[in-house]
Parts: structure tokens; C-alpha cells; sequence
């Protein structure tokens, strides 16, 4: 190959790597594919450390036993028969952690005969991480393995919950913001909000969080004086496996050519049949003295 | 091969401008701030630490607070007021320090904002039961003096004094008791221990019983007065704010040098009786309490009979309007306090901000009053409050005024950035100007060679070889206009005499073509302007062998041969 074409090989590889980090990422919020501060990026490559797997049927569910399901920011309903699904799920010991604030699982939740519901607004708090009133940092009110080493959690931008065993709560001098105007309105009552909430189904727990926004990167990289980090950590050692919703959560959520992409490299057919496309494309481009 | 990879980068550029497009309107392709929050969280790199662990703070506060009335009742309980004093200094530095952070926490409409506002009236009614009560005090120690010195007038005004003051101590304890059960509320909304709090408003009851059981005893140990031959009266028995009391009376028997009245067992006026022993004046009622006062007159051992009267208090209105001040952050507050239809004169107001006290300020004699204060930024309210138990006038208050400080330019930053512009300005135009004089000092070298001077030799004309190479310089420089006016010069230099009046270098090219256009060197000329306009004014390139030489030539070889003359012009 003469000089031009090693330049017009290094150019196309250089483009080729470009276009690929472009396309290979996304700004979808929650989603692990998304490596900016909105993203999940950071936690799913923990999770990927810890071995966990992701649930591409509810029906593979069933017969677990000492595993942990984890349901992050759901953004759709669950059919019937995948709320049956958990249930058995958690009737069968294991754990469930649900963390949403926009009220999408309480049919879930409803479904699963569970009492806790969650509550959608913006807790706002003078205990604040930030200058910043959604910037709250809740405290434990009981023990439970999650909170082990947890003196205090930084939340950003938090709903609350209602029902079950409160373990993590505001401090009283919080509020629902419930114009988001940023500020203390007469109408709005200074309270203590439960933030998350444990309840007993069957032989497992379920518990309930109603800020996922601390799975986030922006999150995880923040200089907090809380221990969310240790927050994280206990939760991924909750339960020796663990299993991750994509089916119904926006950490999932990727962009058409991403989602195309990732169909690709999950369906194995389509794998292989590209892996000999490209090796016929680059043997033809010699053959025909292309490169 | 050649044609793949202009087809590869042809793609790539496509594929790259299609992914750039959209960001063409705006382009700024990131920024950290302009996608700082979205609709589940904001961004942490975005925001201002603070790690406020506050709450705990704040409620021990409030705690505090609402602890701090039981040891000063204590204290007024056991008469002593210099502790009582000493405690309520550091309740209400404790007071201003909690409704500032009411204030920076924007919680001012809250149960935390209630609690700052019932906060402040316990702490002006714990303000006035001091006083009160020390007054009330020093009545029981006057009341025993004046039975050792054995004087029944006194003793006699001394109770109805007492009466007053224990009066006035009682509505305080009850607008402090009725304030309980909003305390006691906002209290249990926020998890504060009302224990210390129901002890104080208990032990407030019990100190108004024993002040009532004394007052009692000293009403029927009032001593019986003789009535002597100095009388006195008092018409209208009772009056209001603004009225005048005529006090009067005399003594037949003898001529008197001097009468003293006492007005609530204190000296209130000397008076001289006429030669009849009547002696008479009129007691304005301005600065006095409200309520049941005594006069009598004495003289000597004489003493007159005690008479009674009232002042009824009258209910008051109070205005405040806001202006922004001179300064940043100033703001003038000014307003009218009025008894009915009367202004109200030297009457202290307060200023309060976010419910605190900032200023006291006085009325002028038409019951004006005008004061500044200064603020900080942020919302505040303003209130103007008339409380003085002085005045026999019910209290006031205006209605609050909301004032917003906006955030300022630092006066140095807006004086950096107008110098700052200034500067630039400067050396903009010192630029310009040099650059100027760069370009007029280059033509009038050119010039100076034609410029008639009585005192300089006119210069050699410059060759038209010389002409070239410099002319080779400016082109090779990129001077085009340059190049194109030292072409121009090299004419006028050769262009004399003119045909006609006038020196050539006071002329336009187009008027120097025209004035040569009935010569053989009109037709050139005019082709050599018309090019020269495009260089010298269109800003248009020369090229390497532009029209520009051409037409330059062809004039200076007509200028060579001499001019001829052109029948009916050369247009």
C-alpha cells in the first residue's frame, strides 16, 4: 500500500472509532448506556463487577432464591403476569428494590399486595447537600443491612413514599414543593417524608426508594458528605445474585441506532452473520485491489 | 484507489456535517450549566456546596427558644430584674439569629416563620413584664418607705399607682397566656418539648396572683385622707389623647407662697396662687399612660384632697410607605401616625424587617416620620409597629410592605467593565489613527515630491522603473490599494501643468480623467481610473499583470510623446 491509502485506512479508522463512540452512547436519562452525569453508566459497570444479569423474561423469575431484583427508574406498567411473577418471586425470600419517584410502580406495587406506595413531588428540605432544596439528605430511623455504615443519604430531587416500615426519613424541617417554585409556600407544610420504606412479602422484602437519581453518575461523582456510596454498596451485596430490570426501566433506554446495535450484539445469528459480512467486505477490498 | 478515498471522505464528511447539523443554530456544543437540571435531578457539578446538616440545628434553636421565657418569668418571680435583663438580652440576640435564618432559608411563610412571629410578641410582652414588673416593685418598696415616713398621701396615690401597673402586668400576661395554644401547635408540628414553655405561662399566673393578693393588701391598707381646707378639682374628670384637663383649686384661709401638685406620687408642677389663694392649670394630656391616675396638691403639711382621673386610650392608625433609597440596598420608609384626627407628635415608631425591630424612628409634630434601612438581598417585609405604652393610645401597626433587593453590580466590577470599554475604546482609536497616519505618511511621501513649497526644491520625479519595482513590493505585500495609489501618484506627478486651473493633486481621479479628456491621454486615463476606483475603493485584488499596469503605460507614453489635443473631447 503506498502512503495515500495508509492515511485513507488511518482516516477511516479514526472516523470509524468516532462514529462508533458516538453512536455507542446516549443522553437518555438513567440510562447505562449513557456515560454522562445523567446516566447509569457508572453503576451498571458495578453491577457488571458483581455478576449481575439482566431479565429479559419475568418467567425467569421463578426458583431463584437468594437473589436480588433491582428496578431502577421504571417508565411502564407491568403486565399482570409479571407482577405474579414477583410476587412468587418474593414469596420465595428473595428481594425486591424498587427505586422510582414518578409513581409509575404503584400498580406494581398494588399488585403485589404491598402497602407502600409512592408519593410524586419534590421534597425539598433545609438539609440540604447543596445550595439547593431538592439537594436533601435523609437519615435512618432503623436498622436493616441496607443502612449498615449509612449515617446520612444525599437525595436530589426526591418524591417520597407512603405506607410499609419507614427506614429512611427527612428531617421535619422538609417540604413538598408542590408548585416546583422553589420556595416554601404557606400552603406547603414542613413534615418528615419517608423515603424508603421496607415491607415483608411472604418470605422476602421488598423495599422502596423514591429517589433513584442517586444511581446516577453525576451522583456517584459528586463530593458528598454522606454515605451514599456505602448506600450503593450495601445494596449490591444485598443478595449473592442479581438480577436487573430492562425490560421496564430507563436505565435500558437507548437511541434507534444504539438500540439496533445492542439487538445485534444480544441476538447471536445476527452476530455472526456481521462478523462475515465485514470479513467478506474486507476480502473483497483487497481481491479487487481496492486497499 | 485515488477516487475510493475521495468517495470515503466525501461520505465520512457528509455522515459527520448530518451529525453536526443540528447543532449549527446553536453552537455550542456543551455546556455544563446549560444542562444543569432536567425534570428527575440537577446537576451536583452545577451546584453550590453547602452541606447544610441544619435541621437539628435549627430545632435545638427553636427549643431554645421556647425554653427561654421560663427562666425569666423565674427570675421576675424572685424580683430579680438584672437577671431577668441579662437572660432576655440573650433570648433576643437568640431571637434576631433564628428569624435571620428564617429569613436566608426563604422559610418565612412556614410554621417556622409562624414560630419567629409568635416568638417575637412573647418577646416584647416578656420585654414589658420586665418593666413591669420592676415598676411594680418599686411601688412595694415606695409603699414601705412611705408608711416608715408616715405619709398618707403618698401612700394613698402609691395604691392607685399600683393599681395601674398591675393592670398593665396583667393584659401582658394574658396576651403571653393567650398565645399559648398557637405556640403550644406549632410546637408539636415540629417536635419541640412545650414543657419548659407551659411552666412559664404557669408561673406568669402565679406571679399575677401575687401581685393582685398585694396590691389587694395595699388597697385596703389605704390610708383614710382628712380633708383639709386645700382643695382641688379636677374638670373633665377624664379625657383622651389631646385633651387639656383643667386642675384647679385653692386655699381661703391664708395666702400661699407656692402649691405642688403631684401627679401619681410625683412632683408635678409648682403653682403660685392669686391673691385670692386660687391657683389653676391645664394638664395637657400627651406622654402619660392610660388608665387611672391621682392628683392632689400639697404645700408644707397641707395636703388636698386626691382626686382621680382618667385617661381613655384612643386607638391609632399607622402608615408606612417604602421608597427605594439612594444607596443599593436602601430604602426609605416613611409613613404618618395618627390619634383619630389628631397626628401623633415625638412618638417613637419601630421599623421592623422580617418582623425584627431595625430602627426607631420619631414623629414630627404633623405625626410624619420618615427613616432608611438598609437590606440585604432577597425578599423582606416591612412593618411599621406603634406600641408605646407611654402614650395613652392603643397600639398600631401598618400594613407590611414587601420589598425586593436585587442583586448588584459590585460597583468596582461596573467600573472595570465601563474602563474596561473605555480602554479599549482608546486603543482602538489610537490604533486606527496610527495606522492612519501610516497610510497618509506613505501618500504624502508620494506627493510630496509634486507639493509646491516656496522653500523646498521640487523633488525629482520618481522613474518609471523605480515606479515598477516598488510598485513589484506593494504587490508582492498584498498592498494592492497601496500599489494602485502609488501608480496614481506617478500620473499626477507628470500630470502638470493641468489642462486648466487648479493643482492635480486637488482633484479627484474621476475630475483629473475629466479634466484630461480632451487630450490624446483622456481615453487612458479614464480606463486607468475606472480600474483604480475598483482597487483604491472596491478593495479588489490586483492580478499579476492587471488592466491596472496596462492602462499606466499607455498613459505615460502618452505623457512621454506630449499631449495632444482631441477634437470634440476623447469620451
Amino acid at each position: 500500500m503506498n502512503t495515500r491509502a495508509i492515511i485513507a485506512v488511518l482516516l477511516i479508522v479514526l472516523a470509524a472509532i468516532a462514529l462508533i463512540a458516538h453512536l455507542s452512547t446516549t443522553t437518555i436519562e438513567f440510562s447505562r448506556y449513557n456515560g454522562d452525569w445523567t446516566g447509569t453508566s457508572g453503576l451498571f459497570a458495578d453491577l457488571d463487577a458483581r455478576g449481575a444479569r439482566d431479565l429479559v423474561s419475568y418467567d425467569d423469575l421463578a426458583g431463584r432464591n437468594d437473589t436480588l431484583f433491582l428496578i431502577i427508574a421504571p417508565n411502564s406498567s407491568f403486565p399482570a403476569g409479571e407482577a405474579a411473577a414477583l410476587r412468587r418471586f418474593l414469596e420465595d425470600g428473595n428481594t425486591v428494590v424498587i427505586a422510582d419517584e414518578t409513581g409509575v410502580a404503584n400498580d406494581l406495587l398494588e399488585r403485589l399486595g404491598s402497602s407502600i406506595r409512592i408519593q410524586p413531588g419534590d421534597i425539598s428540605s433545609t438539609e440540604m447537600e447543596f445550595f439547593d432544596y431538592w439537594s436533601v439528605i435523609v437519615y435512618p430511623r432503623h436498622d436493616d443491612p441496607l443502612l449498615a455504615n449509612v449515617s446520612a443519604i444525599t437525595l436530589n430531587r426526591p418524591s417520597a413514599v407512603n405506607g410499609g416500615e419507614s427506614l429512611v426519613r427527612t428531617t421535619l424541617l422538609s417540604w413538598d414543593d408542590t408548585n416546583a417554585n422553589y420556595h416554601l409556600d404557606a400552603n406547603e407544610t414542613l413534615s418528615s417524608f419517608s423515603i424508603l420504606a421496607r415491607e415483608p412479602v411472604g418470605r422476602g422484602t421488598l423495599y422502596v426508594f423514591s429517589d433513584p437519581s442517586i444511581f446516577v453518575n453525576g451522583m456517584r461523582q459528586a463530593r458528598l458528605t454522606s454515605d451514599n456510596a456505602v448506600f450503593t454498596k450495601n445494596l449490591l451485596s444485598l443478595q449473592s445474585g442479581i438480577l436487573v430490570d430492562q425490560s421496564h426501566s430507563l436505565t435500558g433506554g437507548a437511541d434507534a441506532v444504539l438500540a439496533a446495535a445492542i439487538w445485534v450484539k444480544n441476538t447471536m445469528v445476527i452476530k455472526i452473520s456481521a462478523l462475515i459480512v465485514s470479513l467478506l467486505l474486507v476480502a473483497v477490498a483487497f481481491w479487487r485491489r481496492w486497499i | 484507489m485515488k477516487r475510493l478515498s475521495l468517495l470515503v471522505l466525501i461520505i465520512l464528511s457528509a455522515v459527520f456535517l448530518v451529525l453536526l447539523a443540528p447543532s449549527v443554530l446553536q453552537p455550542e456544543l456543551y455546556s455544563i450549566y446549560n444542562e444543569s437540571s432536567t425534570p428527575y435531578h440537577s446537576n451536583p457539578a452545577t451546584l453550590q456546596e453547602y452541606s447544610s446538616e441544619r435541621s437539628e440545628d435549627i430545632q435545638a434553636l427553636m427549643q431554645e427558644l421556647l425554653d427561654t421565657p421560663q427562666p425569666i418569668v423565674f427570675n421576675i418571680k424572685i424580683r430579680d430584674f438584672e437577671e431577668a435583663e441579662r437572660e432576655f438580652e440573650e433570648y433576643r440576640e437568640k431571637s434576631e439569629y433564628f428569624n435571620d435564618v428564617v429569613v436566608n432559608l426563604d422559610l418565612s411563610e412556614s410554621a417556622l416563620g409562624d414560630f419567629s412571629r409568635e416568638n417575637r410578641r412573647n418577646m416584647d410582652a416578656l420585654e414589658r413584664m420586665i418593666n413591669q414588673s420592676a415598676g411594680f416593685d418599686e411601688i412595694n418598696r415606695l409603699e414601705v418607705r412611705y408608711r416608715s415616713e408616715e405619709n398618707p398621701a403618698l401612700l394613698y396615690t402609691i395604691s392607685y399607682e399600683g393599681e395601674a401597673v398591675h393592670s398593665a402586668l396583667q393584659k401582658t400576661a394574658t396576651q403571653f397566656r393567650d398565645r399559648e395554644p398557637d405556640i403550644l401547635e406549632i410546637s408539636d408540628d415540629l417536635g419541640l418539648n412545650t414543657t419548659r414553655y407551659e411552666e412559664a405561662v404557669s408561673m406568669l399566673g402565679e406571679i399575677i396572683e401575687e401581685d393582685r393578693k398585694e396590691q389587694e393588701e395595699r388597697e385596703l391598707n389605704r390610708p383614710e385622707l382628712n380633708i383639709s381646707s386645700l382643695s382641688l378639682s379636677v374638670v373633665p374628670d377624664s379625657g383622651r389623647y389631646g385633651d387639656a384637663l383643667l386642675v384647679a383649686g385653692g386655699y381661703t384661709y391664708r395666702r400661699l407662697p407656692e402649691v405642688t401638685l403631684v401627679l401619681d406620687s410625683r412632683d408635678w408642677k409648682t403653682l403660685e396662687p392669686d391673691a385670692n389663694g386660687i391657683f389653676s392649670t391645664l394638664l395637657p394630656i400627651g406622654r402619660i399612660r392610660s388608665g387611672e391616675h391621682v392628683i392632689f396638691a400639697t404645700t408644707g403639711t397641707l395636703y388636698s384632697n386626691i382626686v382621680p382621673l382618667t385617661v381613655i386610650p384612643t386607638d391609632t392608625v399607622l402608615t408606612l410607605e417604602t421608597w427605594p433609597g439612594d444607596r443599593w440596598a436602601e430604602v426609605f420608609c416613611y409613613g404618618e401616625l395618627y390619634a383619630g384626627p389628631i397626628p401623633l407628635a415625638n412618638a417613637p415608631v419601630r421599623i421592623l424587617v422580617d418582623d425584627f425591630e431595625a430602627l426607631t424612628v420619631e414623629t414630627g409634630q404633623d405625626g410624619f416620620y420618615f427613616g432608611s434601612v438598609n437590606l440585604t438581598r432577597g425578599n423582606h417585609t416591612l412593618q411599621a409597629v406603634f406600641d408605646d405604652p407611654a402614650f395613652p393610645l392603643n397600639p398600631s401597626e401598618s400594613g407590611i410592605q414587601a420589598v425586593a433587593i436585587a442583586p448588584s453590580v459590585p460597583f468596582l466590577l461596573a467600573v472595570s467593565v465601563g474602563g474596561g470599554f473605555i480602554l479599549l475604546a482608546f486603543l482602538g482609536s489610537v490604533w486606527y489613527l496610527r495606522r492612519r497616519e501610516q497610510v497618509m505618511t506613505a501618500e504624502a511621501a508620494t506627493f510630496s515630491r509634486t507639493m509646491p513649497g516656496p522653500a523646498r526644491a521640487p523633488p525629482a520625479l520618481r522613474s518609471p522603473v523605480d515606479t515598477l519595482i516598488r510598485y513589484r513590493d506593494l504587490f508582492d505585500a498584498g498592498e494592492w490599494s497601496m500599489a494602485a495609489v502609488l501608480l496614481y501618484r506617478s500620473l499626477i506627478e507628470r500630470a502638470t501643468p493641468l489642462p486648466g486651473p487648479g493643482e492635480p493633486y486637488t482633484l479627484t481621479p474621476r475630475e483629473l480623467a475629466d479634466r484630461f479628456s480632451a487630450t490624446s491621454a483622456g481615453r487612458p486615463l479614464r480606463s486607468f481610473v475606472s480600474r483604480y476606483e475598483e482597487v483604491r475603493y472596491g478593495g479588489l485584488p490586483l492580478k499579476q499583470r492587471d488592466i491596472l499596469l496596462i492602462h499606466w503605460n499607455a498613459v505615460l507614453a502618452v505623457f512621454e510623446e506630449g499631449l495632444q489635443t482631441v477634437p470634440g473631447g476623447n469620451r
